[in-house]
């Protein structure tokens, strides 16, 4: 299956995010404040902290934005969940491969899932099977699409991509995702590598002179 | 001014508020009532017993002498940039005073002999800070370059500088004009990082604030806005600095222009560099890692500022055979109270010609004299 595409480009963009309840601003302070958190690695700190750093700050980042617009949270043994029950629609984080963000590419989710991942995908699939079978046979079954907020930073090229993607397919191994029903790929961030850090070019020291009042004596 | 052959009760007041006294404290000191002290303060009376003298003299660490010598200039609080005047105690405040006033006391002096740098501090009242510092930087020609020692630049223009009585330490730093001259008082046991942001502060109230308004927290914001744009110039900021900066950035970038992180932090946000939530965070971030409390790759004490102009002073009356401790004479005051203006500013170990000792209180006649 070819997982349909969404980008920033796409005329219904902005409506696709608000029918999950998502706006792009919003998505891209998410963004910036999982960058951010992803930065925060210091040469003290353990190897993979920084994927750490941006893995809490993805969850808590939903949170803090969406709480307040009526979110709620949920939590699947270690699968960290955010739920819009009016819209019924839930959304996890996850970091993904160097695929993720690119229209020709399909991403997988980077690091192997566990249980619970792999039974939102299989809900995923069982409600995309109902829902063409409802749209032909107009039943009433409730569609509870669950979507994973993708995101990959990559330090080469300094530049972080992100999208908010429907899972439909685990890979042979059951640990990681490898396909997708929807992709809404959202504008990359560049951020530039580091601070310029050249030898400040201080100010010339100003020379002054005191000299006596008179030639007499002091 | 009056000429003082006598007991100068004024000046008895003086010793008592350096020395943050209060005349109920004194009085106990001297086993005499408050109000025999009061009477002497209001010069109804003058002490005539010598021992009542040495006691004074021992208890508030001032030569007898200085207690005969004319009025020391005085310095109304109302012309002094103080910052938290409300928390501040009116004996810590009193005390600033009086360091300031000895100060006023020494350049006075040192100017009827030595031409110092004239005053090229503009007035830039009802000017937007932000915009001030930028045209202070235009009309001294430092385009937005940093600056190095900062107190060498305000020296080279006229300003003079001086420590906080170490009494007062509490206290981050003041300025005031007086006589078309502009002094600033500065805390130099503080980080280097702070005590630079603190002189630009208090050039901030110079150049802002120089017959008084704003004042209290409108004139504090904006000295502290001036000192940031001052230090920190928009351009190079912009040059230097990246949006989605992290704190060991910041830490790494302060070294451009000498300050501390938080200012740092500060100023991108202001420059809208970063967002709210982001400024947030790194100061989340920097106070987690303890970094409020202790100065992350803090500017070695080596590399503290120091005064440019008062070794020039010494240095050209020391050529005239003129030693430290003959200009405390003069002042009427013990050398160390000559150093303590100096403290962490300059080297203050050019001795000679006057009692160091703070108990030899012998009323000598100083050796030199005001011109």
């Amino acid at each position: 299956m070819i997982p349909e595409i969404v980008t920033p480009e796409t005329k219904d963009f902005t409506t696709e995010l608000q029918q999950i309840g998502l706006v792009p601003e919003l998505l891209r302070e998410i963004s910036e404040r999982i960058l951010l958190a992803f930065k925060q690695k210091t040469s003290n700190d353990a190897a993979g902290a920084d994927g750490i750093y941006a893995y809490l700050a993805a969850v808590r980042a939903f949170r803090d934005m969406l709480c307040p617009m009526g979110w709620s949270i949920d939590r699947r043994h270690n699968l960290e969940i955010i739920e819009n029950r009016n819209l019924k629609v839930s959304i996890s984080v996850s970091s993904g491969d160097k695929n993720t963000g690119k229209k020709d590419e399909i991403p997988k989710t980077k690091n192997p899932k566990g249980e619970q991942t792999r039974e939102i995908v299989y809900q995923n699939a069982r409600n995309s099977l109902f829902y063409e079978f409802d749209q032909k046979h107009t039943s009433i079954i409730e569609i509870k699409p669950f979507w994973i907020f993708l995101y990959h930073i990559d330090t080469k090229i300094s530049q972080m991509r992100t999208e908010i993607s429907l899972p439909l397919e685990m890979d042979f191994y059951g640990t990681r995702v490898e396909n997708w029903g929807k992709r809404i790929i959202l504008n990359t961030i560049d951020f530039p590598p580091s601070p310029v850090l050249s030898d400040p070019d201080f100010v010339e020291e100003v020379e002054f002179e005191i000299k006596r009042r008179s030639n007499d004596k002091l | 001014m009056t000429n003082y052959n006598s007991f100068n009760p004024n000046r008895l007041r003086f010793a008592r508020e350096a020395r943050a006294f209060t005349i109920k404290k004194l009085s106990e000191e001297l086993h005499i009532s408050a109000k025999t002290l009061s009477i002497y303060e209001n010069g109804q009376l003058e002490p005539s017993k010598d021992d009542l003298l040495n006691s004074l003299s021992n208890i508030l660490q001032f030569p007898i002498d200085f207690f005969f010598m004319d009025d020391v200039i005085s310095l109304e609080k109302t012309i002094v940039s103080f910052r938290s005047l409300a928390r501040m105690s009116a004996s810590t405040r009193n005390a600033s005073l009086c360091s300031g006033r000895l100060a006023l006391e020494f350049i006075g002096w040192v100017e009827n002999k030595i031409e110092l740098p004239p005053n090229s501090i503009p007035d830039y009242r009802y000017t937007d800070p932000e915009a001030a510092a930028l045209k202070l930087r235009t009309q001294w020609t430092i385009g937005d370059r940093p600056i190095k020692n900062l107190i060498h630049l305000l020296e080279a223009k006229g300003v003079k500088v001086f420590s906080l009585n170490r009494a007062t330490f509490d206290m981050d730093a003041y300025s005031f004009w007086i006589e078309n001259k502009a002094f600033i008082f500065l805390n130099t046991i503080k980080s280097v990082e702070r005590s630079r942001f603190d002189t630009a502060h208090e050039l901030g109230h110079l150049v802002l604030h120089k017959h008084g308004a704003p004042s209290g927290k409108m004139a504090e914001i904006e000295a502290n806005r001036f000192a940031s744009a001052f230090l920190m110039p928009e351009s190079d900021i912009r040059h230097r600095a990246i949006q989605y900066i992290s704190l060991s950035d910041v830490i790494k970038l302060k070294t451009c222009w000498l300050v501390s992180a938080a200012a740092l932090i500060r100023r991108l946000k202001d420059l809208s560099i970063i967002t709210e939530w982001h400024y947030n965070r790194l100061n989340i971030d920097l106070s987690s890692a303890g970094f409020r409390a202790k100065e992350p790759d803090p500017i070695s004490i080596e590399y503290r500022e120091r005064s440019k102009l008062i070794p020039m002073i010494f240095k050209l009356l020391r050529e005239e055979g003129i030693t430290k401790g003959m200009v405390s004479n003069a002042l009427g005051i013990y050398q160390k109270d000559l150093d303590d203006l100096f403290f962490n500013l300059a080297l203050t170990g050019i001795e000679g010609g006057a009692s160091t000792n703070p108990n030899d209180g012998h009323r000598n006649q100083p050796n030199l004299k005001l011109i």
